[in-house]
């Protein structure tokens, strides 16, 4: 009866707090010229941005869906299958899209520039007639249903002579662990919780090239030694997203929408490439669509909690490793994300968290696993524990210091149960 | 004369027929190196010395400053071309008119082309940017039938780059200040392509 009792607990909050912030990104990190740049790019974008936006949603009681797109899955095809199957549960949901890959506009005429100043995006491939819009993205994006939604490209928006005008696809580090302080925390939900509607950015205006920024060696660097070295370069763009994250939102006193900050990032990037890449933005109210062609959310299903960690377990194929962005990755990754999440949540009562970490630990992993933890911007170790003393402090979480646990890989052993885990903790600054 | 004196005689003149050759080539590349060493002089003196002495060689800076960028032997194709053969490459889709893609360029326009490509402002730098080079034009630089270079122009990139016989590129830079001025150079080659003009009005009015 009492275990009936804590799992209905839990199943209702699961229920009454079901909203998600949905995350796709689409990270070109093969290309020859900058293929390697975005390697290093990504895991500044994850360590800097997303994970920290998660974390201070996942306070709120927001879970988090990553779409994590790179390598050799990065596609026209795979990139509008994604956006055309994501499903909204819940009307709260936010929608995050961000692209760094190559992009491209077409010659057209300045009338055709005015009304289409976003470019279309090459998506780690030559062929023209598949680029796709970012404007489409948008488009689609904004319709799903969702609270709000955010499409950022961050490409070149220069002239291609051979590009044809497309209104949708033609087809088809820190080297250490994350804080967050409160104020950081507070500026994140304002930004991302007390907004509507639907917004679009790119990393440069129409015939505008997007550049690196060289954040290591000697400059000024030689090309030759600057393709060898791609660790010294970081695009300019996303750049100034995660540099503002990490040094200006501490102390920044002021409220932030997202006009504010994308102005803000739009200045930065423009100053210091003395005016040669100004990013473009605009933000949109709500569409105010006819009822009968709304988007309805998906109805809301009662989560079990021993249905989700059966679900999960599933997953978990013998003898295998499941990696971020790995095809067939996401649900594990997400859904394990999400019940340590759960089991963080100070919200909840001590002895329903405690049984929650039994049910884990007896079922998911398995005896002497380990955990490894990564640092905030790379994929360096910082440190290691044994599974079960882990997961009794994710149980207790004293005042709630450590917000959001984001699962990377998981190995498994002959009986399907987690032998390694890799993630990232976020805390709580002090 | 017997057989032997005549095998040292033959053996006497043969060392010295060496001698001479060994001789003769030392002076002749000691000719060089004073020729390259005062261009070498002029490039490490400062530009004030260019500025002040009008009487510098300026075909000679010209060659060092290219030569600073790419292997002499591409200098010397670029400085000693015979004649340019001009291909036009991406095609705009609303361009259905383009018929005429193959063109000689015509011989008084050999120092025009000459005096852009030597430009030292097309070989500052090779940023790197988030599009992929997509060619516009392609000039084929012709010093002899099988010595010859390529040299591409992605004018919405505002980039460019030397491509040897085998189509490998071998260079690649900016071309920011020249851009327009290169497009204006192909639209007179090409007076009558729609993909050029469509490009040219679109970079010159934003």
């Amino acid at each position: 009866m009492r275990k009936f009792l804590i799992l209905f607990a839990i199943i209702t909050y699961m229920f009454a707090n079901a909203q998600t912030i949905h995350w796709l990104t689409f990270i070109d990190t093969t290309d020859p010229n900058v293929g390697q740049i975005d390697v290093y790019g990504r895991q500044m974008l994850y360590g800097y941005f997303i994970n920290e936006v998660n974390a201070a949603l996942g306070i709120k009681g927001y879970k988090s869906d990553i779409q994590d797109f790179y390598g050799p899955r990065v596609t026209p095809e795979n990139c509008k299958d994604a956006i055309e199957m994501l499903k909204i549960t819940d009307p709260d949901d936010i929608i995050v899209f961000y692209y760094i890959g190559h992009g491209v506009r077409p010659a057209t005429g300045s009338d055709y520039i005015k009304r289409h100043p976003y470019p279309q995006m090459c998506l780690a491939q030559s062929d023209e007639s598949k680029y796709i819009p970012l404007e489409w993205v948008d488009e689609q994006l904004s319709s799903k249903g969702a609270r709000l939604s955010v499409t950022i490209g961050m490409c070149c928006n220069s002239i291609g002579s051979n590009v044809s005008v497309k209104d949708e696809p033609n087809f088809s580090p820190n080297y250490g662990a994350t804080y967050l302080s409160s104020n950081k925390i507070r500026l994140i939900q304002e930004l991302f919780m007390n907004t509507e509607g639907h917004i679009i950015a790119t990393s440069s205006s129409p015939t505008q090239t997007s550049g690196c920024v060289q954040i290591a060696g000697p400059q000024p660097c030689h090309p030759i030694l600057a393709m060898q070295n791609p660790q010294w370069f970081r695009d300019w763009y996303s750049f100034a997203i995660c540099s503002f994250f990490q040094t200006q939102m501490d102390n920044y006193n002021k409220s932030l929408d997202w006009n504010d900050f994308l102005y803000i990032i739009s200045g930065f990037v423009d100053t210091n490439t003395h005016g040669a890449q100004t990013p473009i933005y605009d933000v949109y109210p709500p569409k105010v669509v006819a009822s009968s062609q709304r988007t309805k959310p998906a109805a809301q299903q009662r989560i079990d909690i021993e249905v989700q960690i059966n679900n999960t377990q599933k997953k978990q194929v013998q003898n295998e490793t499941i990696q971020k962005g790995d095809k067939d990755s996401r649900d594990w990754i997400n859904e394990l994300t999400n019940l340590l999440s759960t089991l963080i949540n100070v919200s909840l009562a001590d002895s329903d968290r405690q049984a929650l970490e039994m049910r884990l630990n007896e079922n998911l992993f398995a005896k002497n696993a380990v955990v490894r933890f990564l640092a905030q911007g790379s994929d360096d170790v910082i440190d290691k524990s044994e599974v079960s003393n882990w997961l009794g402090i994710l149980a207790t979480n004293p005042n709630g210091r450590i917000i959001k646990v984001i699962v990377e890989e998981g190995t498994f052993d002959a009986n399907n149960k987690i032998k390694t885990l890799k993630v990232r903790e976020i805390y709580k600054q002090k | 004369m017997n057989r032997t004196d005549i095998r040292i005689k033959k053996i006497k003149l043969l060392i010295a027929a060496m001698l001479l050759l060994v001789v003769s080539c030392n002076a002749f590349s000691n000719q060089l190196d004073s020729k390259s060493a005062q261009c070498d002089t002029v490039i490490v003196r400062s530009d004030s010395i260019i500025a002040q002495n009008g009487s510098v060689d300026s075909l000679c800076v010209k060659k060092i400053i290219c030569a600073n960028n790419v292997k002499d032997s591409i200098t010397e194709i670029i400085l000693n071309f015979k004649k340019v053969e001009c291909k036009l490459q991406g095609k705009n889709p609303k361009d259905t008119n383009r018929i005429e893609v193959k063109k000689k360029l015509p011989r008084k326009l050999n120092e025009v082309l000459r005096y852009i490509l030597l430009d030292e402002d097309n070989y500052k730098s090779n940023d790197i940017v988030y599009g992929a080079f997509s060619s516009t034009i392609r000039y084929k630089i012709i010093q002899s039938r099988r010595i010859y270079v390529y040299a591409e122009f992605d004018f919405g990139l505002r980039k460019w780059r030397i491509l040897n016989s085998k189509e490998e590129v071998l260079f690649q830079w900016d071309i920011k200040e020249n851009n327009l001025q290169m497009l204006r150079f192909s639209r007179v080659v090409f007076p009558e392509d729609e993909t050029l003009k469509i490009l040219q009005n679109n970079l010159k009015s934003l």
